[in-house]
Order: structure tokens, then sequence, then C-alpha cells
């Protein structure tokens, strides 16, 4: 009580680096990754002044489903964002390794100087996804279509805890150096002109989404939709052609994304709760990694193709598309979505 | 049959001829100076030995005295003692108004201690007067403070040199109800906290009850802050000015008729002057405070009417371009009535209505502009009921109408707009009864409003109950039980070091309102003649506290539930005085804890051990001399465990996770588990006053905040590693200018 005159603090407690380990599941993929790196101390507390990205490459990185374990290497990747880390990303990478549907994977990561950490996921079975208007996206855009939705139905595995369903439009051009690639268009749901003159536009896309839909009961099958705007395709249609020579429309893909729960708990404290009405102001963080840090998710993926004539003619031409494109009432979603062209 | 009825005749006779041979007395005790009714004031038959209290307003009630003649004597502390002799007769009451004139030595009654405090009081365990005196004497930075005063009072923990937000016996700051006049204060300090709104100039007493507080108060859970201010002088016109480093104030007040009398009062700031020209630092503070006093009464008559109002703005500008500017205003109106209704009742009432705002302005994008509106209209009554023995009933209402509004922008980007207008409509009765050896109030609250929305019913249904039972010569043990309920609160992240921006919500129809219980015993006696000692423990048992939802993963979740906890502790108050020196010191010991659904912690302002001494000595008249030492042991802060990159995951898919380079999350080791250095600082003033001319009073004074610069740790960036420290080494001068009648 009476020691008064001790005036030193420590923000922090005795420094021991933890294992923080980032892993999912895909099934749209043969090749599965895990990154492994430490917490760290940085100079002063000042996270911005760390400048290593504390990778580790000497660890024992295996995922098992209980009959198979898949060993994993390290490999190092080009990084993309170098604000803060200039060298290479450092992953560990299994490869073939398809992850199967409604099975538990362990995720176990042994380190001789950090000890061991573990992870399970469960991957999400077979969901269900159509497109019912095939008609209004193969035939040439047409105004009588303007005010009806695209619309694509789909169901969830029980195992899935949120969703995600993307528009893509498949095409290949006559451009210089294409050779024939096949390029992916995503159609938005939301797409505001905000300056035709500077071709400025404004562009909402999909975010995972919490589950809605119940649980299926005795082999009943619950459906929800997503409906895109009919002028976003047509917009879309437009964009295409416009910035590229000699356009062949391919077919048009949804693709229906269904995530586990350890996933969707992560992402959502990842994103401050995806929650628009929270008022909270504390810096939320969720691990399924028992003695460390991080996570280890899943997701599966289904598609629809819908093949498209090869050309197809956006209706209107420009000027008047703006107008159809502003007839679209939908509100102004969060700004971290917007886009600039 | 005959027989019988002549008898039941004869027997309503002598009756009524018995009742009509007692009759009531009653009047008021004032300042025969200013004409300001004097609170607690002892007025006591001679002969009998019978005596009654004043009240708050100043008045009394001596119930059937028989037919006689008596001296009545009266006596307040701070006063000449004052006799007349009342002839008693007849059937009406008698009025007898009482005018003391001011004692030439000032001997106010400061902290109450078991010698000389009200009857009204005497029963409650847990409750402090502070006079105008005491709040002058602590020494506090530049200039007098009634907030910062009652922070040496045992059981109040503040936790910062320059916030002067105060925690009671383990209870968050914002459950203390802070009352002036009636009027509600929802900000009640200036400039973080460095000063109140309330001018304690204007101040005739202040009521601290931190705990087990009487039914007539409601809707905050740990403390009640009563604040009365005084009527402007009835007898002449007076004018005051005081300037000194952070602000200056000028005060006027006077009769506009005989029975009316007014008092205006305004202060402003002078921080960013003195700040420039003294300490070569930018202070982008300012603020001011105006208060404005009718009063209606007559010196003949028992009836008071007072009009008041407050008005209140503070701002914090932007030190750097792109930093948030600040604005705080608040603006608080009450009409208030004092006065006695047939034989034996004495009604008060307040009708207020209040308006606080406050707003966060950006013109940087990355920060988002916030505002908070409170808008408070409220009619509250006590009434008192004299019965023919010593004992009281009291009963009365309250009708409240707080509604809020808070405009923000939360962590997504997402804009909200959070309402709640949520009535509160109490009622209560409690008893008081005195003993020969024992006294007792006992009663209950009801908050109806909240028993119609559904509440559980411990929340609604509040019993109070206060025992105080004599001992041995003038020692006293004391026991109290009551319970309160809140639905109006702040929500601020607990981790915040300094809040600028604190919004008030009501609670969410999702949640239950807070609760708490509280448990006091005690005992209060002379040790000797002139030191006394007051010792009390607590425990306090919150039902049910709202809590961030630690749990919350995702949208749907609720922000907040219900949590529990706990605080306990013990009290010590030892009091020195005689008219030369005066010697106070204080100690107190508390331990909280919040169970959050098994998850269990210390919040930030566990203090474990706290001391105040304070000493004033005079060594010649109109001189004091104060020096005050404050220990406070270290607070809990969470520490830091170290930071990894938290990946995103993008829009989820196909974007790949492995490619994200993350953002640095902190990793906190168990929450508040550690404890920052302890707190010490020693304050000293001097201060002499004097007149000039027969008409101009000067008071100057020096004073010096933390007389040994000791560096007591206000915050550390955790992000950064920068300590900063509270206030050092800091010498103030003031000076007042009263031009007397």
């Amino acid at each position: 009580m009476f020691l008064g005159c001790e005036n030193s603090i420590n923000p922090s407690a005795e420094f021991s680096p933890r294992l923080t380990v980032f892993s999912v599941l895909s099934t749209a993929t043969d090749t599965q990754f895990v990154r492994v790196a430490t917490s760290y101390n940085p100079p002063n507390g000042n996270p911005l002044l760390n400048t290593d990205d504390h990778s580790l490459a000497d660890v024992s990185v295996t995922i098992s489903d209980g009959s198979t374990t898949y060993p994993f290497r390290y490999t190092a990747v080009a990084r993309e964002d170098s604000n803060r880390y200039t060298g290479p990303i450092g992953v560990f990478a299994a490869f073939p390794f398809r992850p199967l549907a409604n099975k538990e994977y362990t995720l176990t990561i042994s380190s001789p100087i950090y000890g061991q950490v573990t992870g399970k996921t469960v991957i999400p079975g077979s969901g269900s996804i159509d497109c019912f208007t095939i008609a209004e996206l193969a035939q040439p855009s047409s105004p009588a279509y303007f005010g009806k939705p695209v619309i694509a139905q789909f169901s969830l595995h029980d195992l899935a805890r949120a969703q995600l369903v993307r528009f893509y439009i498949v095409y290949t051009t006559e451009n210089p150096g294409d050779d024939g690639r096949e390029h992916y268009y995503e159609v938005p749901t939301l797409w505001r002109i905000i300056n035709d003159n500077l071709d400025i536009t404004f562009k909402v896309f999909p975010t995972p989404t919490k589950r809605t839909a119940p649980l299926s009961r005795r082999g009943q099958t619950f459906y929800l939709s997503v409906s895109y705007p009919y002028p976003t395709y047509n917009e879309s249609l437009y964009q295409i052609k416009r910035r590229n020579f000699n356009v062949r429309f391919k077919r048009a893909v949804f693709f229906l994304v269904q995530f586990d729960e350890q996933w969707y708990k992560y992402y959502a404290t990842a994103n401050l709760f995806q929650d628009k009405l929270s008022v909270r102001v504390d810096p939320p963080d969720y691990s399924n990694v028992r003695g460390g840090e991080g996570f280890f998710g899943s997701f599966r993926v289904d598609s629809v193709v819908v093949p498209l004539p090869e050309l197809i003619e956006p209706y209107p031409s420009p000027p008047g598309r703006k107008i159809f494109l502003e007839s679209i009432q939908a509100p102004l979603d969060s700004p971290r979505s917007a886009h600039v062209h | 049959m005959r027989f019988i009825t002549s008898l039941l005749a004869l027997s309503f006779i002598l009756a009524v001829s018995a009742v009509s041979q007692v009759v009531d007395i009653r009047g008021v005790v004032a300042d025969s100076a200013t004409g300001e009714r004097i609170p607690y004031a002892n007025v006591v038959l001679k002969e009998t030995g019978r005596g009654a209290a004043t009240n708050i307003s100043g008045f009394y009630l001596l119930p059937s005295v028989p037919h006689g003649t008596y001296e009545i004597v009266v006596s307040a502390v701070g006063y000449q003692r004052q006799t007349r002799r009342v002839v008693v007769s007849g059937t009406a009451a008698i009025v007898v108004n009482f005018r003391l004139a001011p004692q030439a030595i000032e001997l106010e009654e400061v902290v109450v201690t078991g010698r000389a405090k009200a009857e009204q009081l005497d029963i409650q365990t847990s409750v402090h007067t502070l006079g105008r005196t005491e709040i002058k004497r602590v020494p506090v930075a530049a200039q007098g403070d009634i907030l910062r005063s009652i922070a040496i009072l045992p059981g109040i923990v503040s936790t910062s040199d320059v916030n002067a937000q105060f925690y009671v016996r383990g209870g968050s700051s914002d459950q203390n109800l802070i009352l002036v006049d009636g009027m509600r204060l929802y900000n009640p300090f200036h400039a973080f906290g460095l000063f109140s709104t309330v001018n304690p100039d204007l101040l005739s007493t202040a009521e601290v009850y931190t705990g087990a507080f009487p039914a007539e108060y409601g809707g905050r859970l740990s403390s009640v802050i009563n604040l009365s201010t005084r009527d402007g002088n009835s007898a002449h016109f007076n004018g005051r000015t005081n300037i000194n480093f952070l602000s200056s104030n000028i005060h006027l007040e006077g009769p506009i008729t005989q029975n009316i009398q007014a008092l205006v009062s305004g202060r402003k700031s002078l921080f960013s002057g003195t700040f420039k020209h003294f300490l070569k630092q930018t202070a982008p503070l300012s603020f001011y405070d105006v208060f404005f006093k009718t009063s209606i009464k007559n010196p003949e008559s028992q009836d008071k009417y007072n009009v008041q109002g407050l008005i209140t703005g503070d701002d914090l500008l932007a030190i750097e371009p792109g930093d948030p500017t600040y604005a705080w205003r608040s603006q608080s109106f009450s009409v208030e009535a004092n006065l006695p209704s047939g034989n034996r009742l004495f009604w008060h009432i307040f009708a207020t209505y209040g308006l606080f705002r406050q707003e966060r302005m950006s013109t940087n994008s990355a920060i988002a502009p916030v505002n908070n509106t409170v808008k408070e209209a409220s009619l509250w009554a006590n009434v008192t009921y004299y019965t023919d023995t010593k004992d009281l009933y009291f009963f009365g209402f309250e009708f409240d109408f707080p509604s809020t509004e808070y405009n923000f922008v939360n962590r997504l980007g997402e804009p909200g707009h959070l309402t709640s207008s949520i009535p509160q409509i109490g009622s209560w009765v409690h008893y008081q009864t005195r003993g020969s050896w024992l006294r007792a109030d006992v009663g209950m609250r009801v908050e109806i409003a909240s028993m119609l929305r559904g509440a559980d019913i411990k929340a609604t249904l509040q019993p109070r109950a206060n025992f105080s039972a004599d001992l041995y010569a003038d020692w006293k043990a004391k026991a109290s039980y009551g319970r309160f309920s809140q639905e109006v609160i702040t929500i601020t992240n607990e981790d915040d070091i300094l809040p600028v921006f604190v919004p008030w919500i009501g609670l969410p129809n999702y949640l239950q309102p807070e609760r708490s219980d509280h448990y006091v015993v005690g005992i209060e006696g002379n040790l000797l003649p002139s030191l006394s000692m007051n010792l009390q423990s607590f425990y306090k048992k919150y039902g049910s506290l709202v809590a961030y939802n630690r749990d919350k993963i995702e949208g749907g979740e609720p922000d907040y539930i219900n949590a529990k906890g706990e605080a306990y502790g013990g009290e010590a108050l030892v009091r020195y005085s005689h008219p030369i020196i005066d010697l106070y010191a204080a100690y107190t010991l508390t331990k909280v804890k919040v169970d959050l659904n098994g998850f269990i912690y210390a919040p930030r302002y566990d203090r474990r051990h706290t001391i105040n001494l304070l000493g004033t000595l005079r060594p010649f008249k109109n001189f004091d001399i104060s020096v005050r030492w404050e220990f406070g042991s270290g607070l809990p802060y969470t520490q830091t465990l170290g930071f990894y990159d938290k990946l995103r995951l993008g829009n989820g898919w196909p974007d790949p996770f492995y490619l994200e380079t993350g953002v640095p999350q902190v990793l906190y080791g168990p929450k508040n588990a550690a404890r920052l250095p302890a707190y010490h600082r020693m304050d000293a003033s001097v201060s002499y006053q004097f007149t000039m001319f027969d008409f101009i009073r000067w008071s100057v004074g020096v004073n010096v905040i933390n007389v040994y610069d000791r560096k007591n740790v206000f915050y550390f960036e955790r992000t950064t590693g920068q300590r900063v420290n509270m206030l050092g080494f800091f010498p103030t001068a003031n000076i007042t200018l009263e031009f007397l009648p």
C-alpha cells in the first residue's frame, strides 16, 4: 500500500510470443494454404514501427481428416501490399488437396520453440443454386426487361453459417496479347452514376451475410433468392464492350459460397460484428485456434452456368443508359464499397 | 341508553377540551443579515427539552405544545444562539420566526460527524454535508469547487487530477445523481472535470449521500449529490468579482422588492490567455456558466418560492488541423415551492426542465461527427407530515420524462440514430420515528413506470431503511439498507483513458434496469470533545449491471448484456475541530468486482486504498493556511501481451486470404489484472481577507498544486509508449473583490 515511491509503469506484460495461424479450406481449389507467424512486441509498443511480418518457416504444418494427413510445405509468394512489409509472404501449401464436404479437418502446427496449436473445421455440404431468368440473360437486352430483376435462387447445407452469391459475366476479347483468355466481370447489386462525364460510378458488390434460412427439416429444403436489378447487368455488358475490342460473351455464372461457422465468426468480429446498428467501439476478437491466435475455417463453392450468345447489344446506347441506371431505387451502401473507375 | 349517550358526549367534550389545550408552534429560522433560510437549525423548548430541527427550507414545527409560557432556544452552527419567550394559548397554531445573527468566528459545520448533525440526517448512515467554508478550504486548482471537494470524503474515488468524474463505493461515474435545486445535471463538469459547473459561491448546502439514500431519490444506483443554492440577499445589494489564472467570475445579488430577491452569477474561462502568456502553451478549452435565481418570500411567512436556472457551455477546439472539435451545452430551469399546508403538512415541490447537448464536429472524414441530446422534464413533490410526537411521515411522487437522442457513426461507417423516451414515475412513503435510544426511518419507493413496462419486481419495489441507536455517551451505531435502480446510463469504452464524449442513452428495452442493494453498518461518536470518529462498512450488491457483451460475434446479438457485481469495503473518518485548527483524515478500503457471465474482473476505478488528509490553520482572523494530502493505491489496467497481424478476409471469396498483410491487433492480458503506480499529491493554499474603505472586501490567495511535484501517471499511450503525467507543480493565485453594502 505504501509503495508510493515506485513510479514506473510497464504497459506490457513480459513478452512471450504466441503462434498466430490463418487457414481457410476451400472446395474450389486443389491447393490449400496455411499462414503461420508469431505475435510480436514492437519498439515502444507501437505496432506501426514493426517491420518484420514474423512469418515462421521452421514449423510442422499438417491437416488431417482422421484417416489421411496432408503435409504442408513452406513457400513464398509475392506480396501485393507493401505498405507495411516489403518482403514476400511466407505460406505453407499442400497440393493436391481438395477437401471434402461434411468432413472434419484438424489443423496441427508444431514448433520446437512455440509449442503446438490446433484447430478444427467442418466444410459445409452441397447447396444448390439456380437462375430463374435465363431467357432475360441470354436474349439481347431489351427495355422490356428493365423493370425485372435477375434472380438467382439457392439453398444452403445445414452446416453453412453464412453465404455469399456472386454473379459474373465470362467473355473473351481480341485485345492485343489476350490470346483468347477468358475474363470474368462481376455484376454489382447496385450501380449508380456519380458523374457520367468523368466516368465516376458507385458500385456495390455482395458481402458474406449471416444465414437466415432455417435448417432443413424432414427432407424439406428452404430456398432463398438474390436479385440483381437488370440495368446493372445491362451496364456490365455495356462497360465490357466499351472497354474491349471484339468482345465475345461466353456465359453468365452464379457462384454460391457457403461458409462454415468458424469462418463466419472470425469474419464477423474482424469486420466489427457486421452490425450496422452497433454502438460498440471496442475492437472485438475471436479465435478457434487452441493455444494460439487466428482461426481455421472453410467454405464450399457451388455454381450455375447460363450460356450467353456471343454477341449481345446492351440497350440502350448512351446517353440514355444513365436514365435507367438512376431509376434504381436502392439506398447507398457503405462508403467502403465505393469504386472509382 | 341515555346514560351511555351522556357518557359519550362527556367523553367527547373532555377530549375536545384536552385537545384544545395544546397547539402547534411553527415558523422559519433565517439569517438576520441576508434573510437566507437556515436548514438544520435546532429549535428546543427549554422547559420541556422537546425539540425539532428545521428542514432544508428552514421550516420547523413543534407539535402539540401544552398551554403555558416557554422559552424557545434556537441554535445553528455558525450563528449566535437566540432565545425567545412565547406564551402558548388559544387553539390556533402559533407562528414564531427567528432571525439569527452570524457568529463572528466561523465554526461552520463542515463534514458531518457524530457530534453535530442535524436531526433529519442523524438517522442516515452515509451522508455528509459540506458548507461553503469547507468547499473553499480544500485546495484545488485556483478556486474552490464542490465536486472536487467531495472527493476528500470517505467512499469517493477520483481517478484523475484532471477528471472530476468520481466513483462512489464501487459504482461507476454515471451512477451518481447530481441535483442543483432539483435540476438534474448530466454534464456537471467544465474542462474535462477540472471544475464543476456550479460555482461554489452560490451554494448554501451540499448533501452527499454515498449509499442507502432516502426514498425521495431514485434513478441512480450509487450516490446523490444534492446541492442547494443560496437566495439573494434580502437586505442589501451586493456585488463580487473574482479572477484567477483559469477563470473570472462576477456575482450580483440583492432585493428587488421587500419580498423578492434576485441573484445572478456568471463565470468565463481564461485558459487560453493565461496558458499562452505564462506557460507558453496552447489550451484549447473554454467554458462559461450563468446562474440566476429569484426568490419570493415574505419574512413573516413560511412560504418560499424560487425560480432558478443554470446555463453552461464548454468548447474544446482542435489543436491540429483535422482534429475534431467538441461542444457541450446545457440549460436547466426549475421552479421550487416550499409551503406549509393545513396544520401539519409541509410541501416541497420542484418542477424542472433541462436540455443537455454534446457534439463532436470534424472536418476530417476519418472522424465521424456525433451528437447526443438529453431532454428532461420532471415534477417532484415531497410532503412531510408532522405527528403529535417527533415522528414524521414523508410521502411524495416524481414524474420524470427523460428522452435521449444519440446520432453516431459506428466503426463499420454506418450512421446510427438511437432514441429513447423512458418515463420514470416514482412514488414513495417513509416513516421516521425517534425513541429514547433508537431512531428509525423505514419506507418504500415504487418505480411505477418501470413496473408497468414489465421490469423485474426486484428493481421496482425498493425498500429503504435506516436505523440509529445510542450506545454509550454520544456514540451511536447505525445500519441501513436500500435498493436502487437506474434506466438512463452512459455508454463508454471502459478502457478509454480520458473519455471525451460520453453519451447518455435510455436503457435498451431488451435489458433489465440496473439494480443495486446497499448494506451499511457503522458507529460514530466523539473520542474527545473536539475529536470525532466515524467508522462504516458497506456491501453493495449489483443484481443487474449493463456491460459489454464480450461474447458478441455478429449483428443481431446485443451490444450489451446484464452483468452482476459487488463492491464492499470500509471507511474511517476522524476529525479534530478547533477555532484555530481543523484536521480531517479519511481512509477508504474498497474492492469491486464485475461478473460478466462468469468472467470476473475489477473495473478501472477499483482503487483499493484511498487516504485523504486535510489540515486548516487559522493563526489569526481571516487568514487561512490549508494543506491537503491524498493517497490512492494503483488503479487497475490491462497489460499488452503483444500484437499480431489480423487478416480481414476481404470480401470473402474469391480474394485469397493468404495474400493479405493484415492489420495490427493488440493482444490483451487478463482484463485489469495489473495495477498502475500509486497516486499521491500534496496541495497547499494560503488566503487572506481584508476590508478597504469599509465597503470593499478583498480576498487574495495563493494555491500550490502538487507541492513536491509527484509524477502521477495520467495515462500511458499503448500504441506509442508515450507516458503522460497528471498535473505537476502548479502555483496559482486568485483575487476576489466584494462590494459590501
